[in-house]
């Protein structure tokens, strides 16, 4: 009978090492296919948040130089502080959200690339519209405080303190 | 993959991000510590420079800790998700400290200790 049984162990033993080797090509092509993901996913992510970031501050120059009662040194360095945030910040959740677990053909590849482009970019417009919306409460408060200092001016003349 | 690839591509990308960033966080963050103190310009460049400095420090703590794990890595996904993994800490610890400094230097220019105006409105 130990002839039969050693067969038995031998092809046992030899589906085991087909499949230790299937495991080992299926990693091998989920990791190509992860790597082209990533490949494709960094540009693409960092092209969204350059041409959201220069949008933007091309037209938050405006803002600063009304919140700023048009002094330009400070107005632009404000904004390019603005600015530098907003590309640290949006880049940094891009890399951080990077991580892709399994991909094992091309359809799960592109699913996996929507999937992570397509929140990031929703959270670019998040990112967008809270800016826009701390721009207009500062042009408010700007306002506010140059109506205050003219009704001010107008009740209590000009005097050299 | 290859260590060396990513070493150079690692310290590469952290150079840039650490000495142009830092650049003009120093460039255009001077008008802001010479707005708080007018009276004297040369203490306020000081500020800055020591400003720039801890940031510095702060960058080198986070490249160069981490760096040895780059020996443990094996395949190129390892090794881009190490690259993102690092930068990704560091930027966005940086957009933290950034913003908080603003808010800083605003609430320390409408405070009494630097403020030498008696009425706020200006």
């Amino acid at each position: 009978m130990s002839y039969k049984t050693d067969s038995m162990q031998l092809v046992r033993d030899s589906i085991q090492h087909a499949e230790q080797a299937a495991r080992i090509l299926e990693i091998e092509i989920s990791d190509a296919f992860v790597v082209k993901a990533y490949l494709i996913y960094l540009p693409i992510a960092i092209l969204l948040t350059a041409l959201v970031s220069h949008k933007l501050f091309k037209s938050g120059k405006v803002f600063m130089l009304d919140i700023f009662n048009q002094r330009e040194d400070i107005a632009y360095s404000t904004n390019k502080l603005f600015e530098l945030g907003f590309y640290l910040i949006n880049l940094g959740f891009a890399l951080k959200i990077l991580y892709i677990n399994n991909i094992d053909n091309a359809k799960e590849m592109i699913e996996a690339l929507a999937n992570k482009i397509g929140f990031f970019a929703i959270y670019l417009g998040v990112m967008l519209f809270a800016n826009l919306f701390l721009f207009f409460r500062g042009k408010k408060v700007a306002s506010q405080k140059r109506r205050d200092k003219a009704l001010y001016e107008k009740v209590v003349p000009q005097t050299n303190i | 993959m290859n260590i060396i690839i990513t070493y150079i591509v690692y310290l590469l990308l952290s150079a840039i991000l650490v000495l142009l960033v830092g650049y003009w966080f120093y460039h255009f963050g001077e008008v802001y510590i010479v707005m708080l103190m007018p009276h004297d310009v040369q203490t306020a460049k000081l500020l800055n420079g020591l400003l720039l400095l801890g940031y510095y420090l702060l960058n080198l703590g986070f490249i160069l800790f981490f760096l040895r794990q780059i020996n443990s890595l094996q395949h190129w996904n390892e090794a881009i998700l190490f690259i993102a993994k690092n930068l990704s800490t560091n930027i966005i610890v940086v957009a933290l400290m950034h913003y908080l400094n603003m808010l800083w230097l605003y609430l320390l220019s409408i405070s009494s200790f630097f403020n030498h105006n008696k009425n706020q409105i200006s």
